[in-house]
């Protein structure tokens, strides 16, 4: 079992990357990232050769597009303990053609409803495989939990159908408590553990 | 008047007055006397005295039936209490025998007249006036009748005989006569009457109409005029409604509100007053509801409303329909003030919350290298200067937004007149300075990188134009970048001469709001040219200034396919600021080309005029 880890700015976001899956990322690969980040050239490092290092873990799958996302929640939502989703994707490129060809009865309201809370749309595609989410799915999201949230009546059905999701499943980018309390859910989570201890750790 | 009574039995010896002529003599006096010492006479006295009379003479004609005197009496008694038939009859039994006495005509003139019956009351004082041409109450009581009929010209004739034959006469004969010449237009006469009667004895009804006068032409001394008639006549409700009015046409609408209602607790049957009343509240109070009530006790009270007045019911009933429309508006006025304030909360809330969002975003960029730095044993001077960047972004970004809250067109306005200080730059400089700013940030592969690696997919391209760039972002020659720009970026198409003739200064903080709005304009050109494939990418900037306008477009193609942010801060910094030029962007999808217009006033043009 592994983690699904969406986070369309990469690059950016290095930092927290570390923070968040140090126990399986191990100190070479640590470093290698901190390298990445301290790149001085200002060209910045792909997206992809930072998914690269991550998911030689073996224990977490990155994606920062959203239809690459879309197509791992669709067709391997099983093999995933957790799933860390950014909510906004926006930022990675991404046309509603491709989103179609993953998920056929996507449409266009829908491309344009969930623009800029393409996480939502994650969230919605795993509601309706009646996939126990409560403790498995965890929005990163810059929005405080007393914010109102973007799209809060769209999201509604779906919030209170798990229960008291907005408080317990979101996750604020740069909340110190918030941070650590994913850290120890990832850290400390029976089946990645077990995972992380089978791949020989 | 009296002497028509008592020619009777004028020079009769005492033993010759019998009682038949006393209770006549207390009959004349009983009405007669209060009229002359200017008292109301006593009605209960003056019908006691008439049945005695009455009684007198019919007791006398059982005995002695053709008895004249008893027959004149009687019919006069009849006369004054209304019994017009038993009047006429005892009238007519004589009328063959004797001449008719005077005072039998005054007697049935002035049963004409209680009876409105004016014609015929003029036609009965016209025949005293015949016997008796020197009595100046008959031609004051005839006036009294022309003017009723609205015979101005001989109501004015007769009670100027009227004053001619009693010189010492009362105020009275003057204020009618003043209100006769009022009514036929002739206003210096009508003043020169009431102010006579006012040297006679100050009343309310001669201040009154002479405050009706004034109205036409001098309203201070209207509204003094008006104000003296209500001291000496506390219940002049007519004084009180048209002081209203004046207080109405000068907009002193809670002065001529409390007049109104004055009037009205005075005179509330009156449905004039609450009509006007009405109309000040739904015309110029605001007050429809209480408008609304009004109108409705107009129309309760119409006799009198439609008797006296050149309005009708119909006019309440419009009125009313009015007062509703504008209740109705006015609920739908707070209803649009209301949605807007909801709307401008929710929009604040949004900018509030975008905001929040953009800098807690790039907040974490800040915290996490640092917190990370914290476990490392040796400091990494570029992990620092990731965190200063990110830092330093913050604050560009909170900076523009404030920036883009404060102020108006005004200090743009008082930059474009003090311009002629170090500080002053024109305004293609600040366009050039937006431009390198935003072709500087697609050097920025961590914050720009999606952008970035469209430009320069190799990072061998990348670091060729980065260090040309790092030469040409020191000039402020647009000819230089060109075709830098062509190289790496897009094809240009600016014209933006004009921009060099315009000069604004920085003591209001012009410069920086226009090159923050500008930088947010082209940056995001430059950003999303960037999905288009290299031959077809452009950058269009036409800056324009007519005598009246300055206009900014700025162009560039755009992926139709690919998603594009629509949250953020950027599309509010510009509308922000575009407010603050008192204009609105215009922006435009037509044909795979995205354009942003914002034309605002010339001010320059402004200030020099």
């Amino acid at each position: 079992m592994k983690i699904l880890f969406v986070e369309d700015q990469l690059s950016s976001n290095i930092p927290r990357v570390i923070d968040l899956f140090r126990k399986y990322l191990g100190k070479k690969r640590i470093q290698i990232l901190e390298e990445m980040d301290s790149d001085d050239s200002g060209y910045g490092i792909h997206p992809d050769q930072i998914k690269s290092i991550i998911e030689e873990t073996d224990m977490i799958d990155v994606e920062y597009r959203f239809p690459d996302a879309l197509n791992k929640v669709i067709n391997q939502y099983n093999r995933y303990s957790l799933f860390i989703i950014d909510r906004n994707l926006v930022e990675a490129k991404y046309d509603f053609e491709e989103v179609q060809k993953i998920d056929t009865g996507y449409t266009e309201e829908q491309y344009v409803k969930y623009g800029d809370r393409e996480g939502d749309y994650l969230l919605y595609k795993l509601a309706l495989l009646n996939i126990e989410l409560k403790d498995k799915f965890y929005y990163l999201t810059a929005h405080s939990t007393d914010d109102e949230i973007r799209g809060h009546e769209d999201l509604k059905g779906l919030l209170e159908h798990f229960g008291d999701f907005k408080k317990n499943n979101f996750i604020e980018k740069g909340k110190k408590v918030d941070i650590n309390k994913l850290i120890n859910l990832i850290e400390n989570h029976s089946d990645l553990s077990l995972q992380y201890n089978n791949n020989g750790h | 008047m009296i002497s028509l009574y008592v020619s009777s039995f004028k020079g009769k010896k005492e033993f010759e007055i019998d009682e038949l002529d006393i209770s006549f003599c207390r009959f004349v006096v009983s009405s007669l006397l209060p009229d002359a010492l200017k008292k109301a006479a006593d009605p209960e006295e003056t019908l006691r005295e008439c049945n005695r009379l009455i009684e007198l003479c019919t007791n006398h004609l059982q005995s002695d039936p053709n008895n004249i005197k008893s027959i004149e009496y009687r019919s006069a008694a009849y006369f004054r209490t209304n019994k017009y038939d038993d009047a006429m009859s005892d009238f007519n039994k004589i009328a063959d025998l004797v001449p008719t006495k005077p005072y039998l005509y005054l007697e049935r003139a002035k049963y004409f007249q209680r009876k409105k019956k004016f014609s015929e009351a003029i036609s009965d004082y016209s025949r005293v006036i015949e016997i008796e041409p020197k009595c100046a109450d008959v031609y004051l009581e005839r006036a009294r009748c022309y003017h009723q009929k609205i015979m101005y010209s001989e109501a004015i004739s007769d009670y100027s005989k009227a004053i001619e034959l009693n010189p010492d006469c009362s105020e009275i004969y003057f204020i009618e006569r003043a209100d006769c010449y009022a009514q036929h237009d002739k206003v210096d006469e009508a003043l020169s009457d009431y102010s006579r009667s006012i040297e006679i004895k100050p009343s309310s009804d001669a201040y009154l109409g002479r405050g009706k006068i004034y109205s036409g032409n001098d309203l201070d001394k209207a509204l003094e005029n008006f104000t003296r008639a209500m001291e000496l006549n506390r219940d002049n409700w007519e004084a009180y409604f048209l002081r209203g009015k004046i207080y109405e046409v000068q907009g002193k609408y809670d002065l001529a509100e409390q007049d109104y209602s004055e009037s009205i607790g005075i005179y509330p049957e009156n449905g004039n007053l609450y009509f006007q009343r009405a109309d000040l509240y739904n015309h110029y109070m605001d007050k429809w509801e209480a408008a609304i009530e009004d109108y409705r006790n107009a129309i309760s009270h119409h006799p009198i409303f439609e008797k006296t007045w050149i309005y009708t019911s119909h006019d309440a009933y419009e009125g009313i329909i009015e007062a509703t429309e504008n209740i109705i508006n006015k609920n739908n006025a707070i209803e649009r003030r209301s949605k807007e304030l909801q709307d401008r909360e929710d929009e604040r809330k949004r900018v509030i919350a975008d905001l929040s969002h953009s800098i807690k975003n790039l907040i974490s960029t800040v915290i996490d290298p640092l917190e990370n730095l914290r476990q490392e044993p040796s400091i990494k001077p570029q992990v620092i200067e990731n965190a200063l960047k990110g830092a330093n972004l913050i604050r560009e970004i909170v900076n523009a937004m404030n920036l883009s809250f404060k102020g108006s067109i005004d200090d743009f306005r008082y930059d474009a007149t003090y311009n002629t200080d170090a500080e002053s730059q024109d305004l293609k400089s600040i366009l050039i300075e937006a431009l390198k700013h935003s072709v500087g940030n697609m050097f920025d592969g961590k914050y720009f990188g999606t952008f970035m690696r469209e430009y320069f997919p190799e990072k061998f391209l990348y670091m060729t134009a980065k260090e040309e760039w790092s030469t040409l972002s020191q000039s402020n020659d647009l000819n230089e970048f060109l075709p830098f720009l062509h190289q790496y970026f897009f094809k240009t198409d600016f014209v933006l001469d004009n921009a060099e003739q315009l000069i604004i200064g920085n003591q209001k903080g012009s410069i920086i709001k226009l090159l923050i709005l500008w930088q947010e304009l082209i940056l995001n050109a430059v950003k999303y040219s960037a999905f288009i494939d290299k031959e077809s990418r452009f950058l269009r900037v036409h800056f324009d200034a007519s005598d009246q306008f300055v206009s900014i477009l700025v162009e560039n193609p755009f992926d139709k396919k690919a998603k594009v942010k629509t949250s953020g801060i950027g599309h509010i910094i510009i509308q922000n600021f575009a407010q603050l030029l008192d204009t609105a962007p215009t922006t435009k999808k037509d044909g795979g080309i995205y354009s942003v217009e914002i034309r605002f006033a010339n001010i320059w043009m402004e200030a020099n005029a």
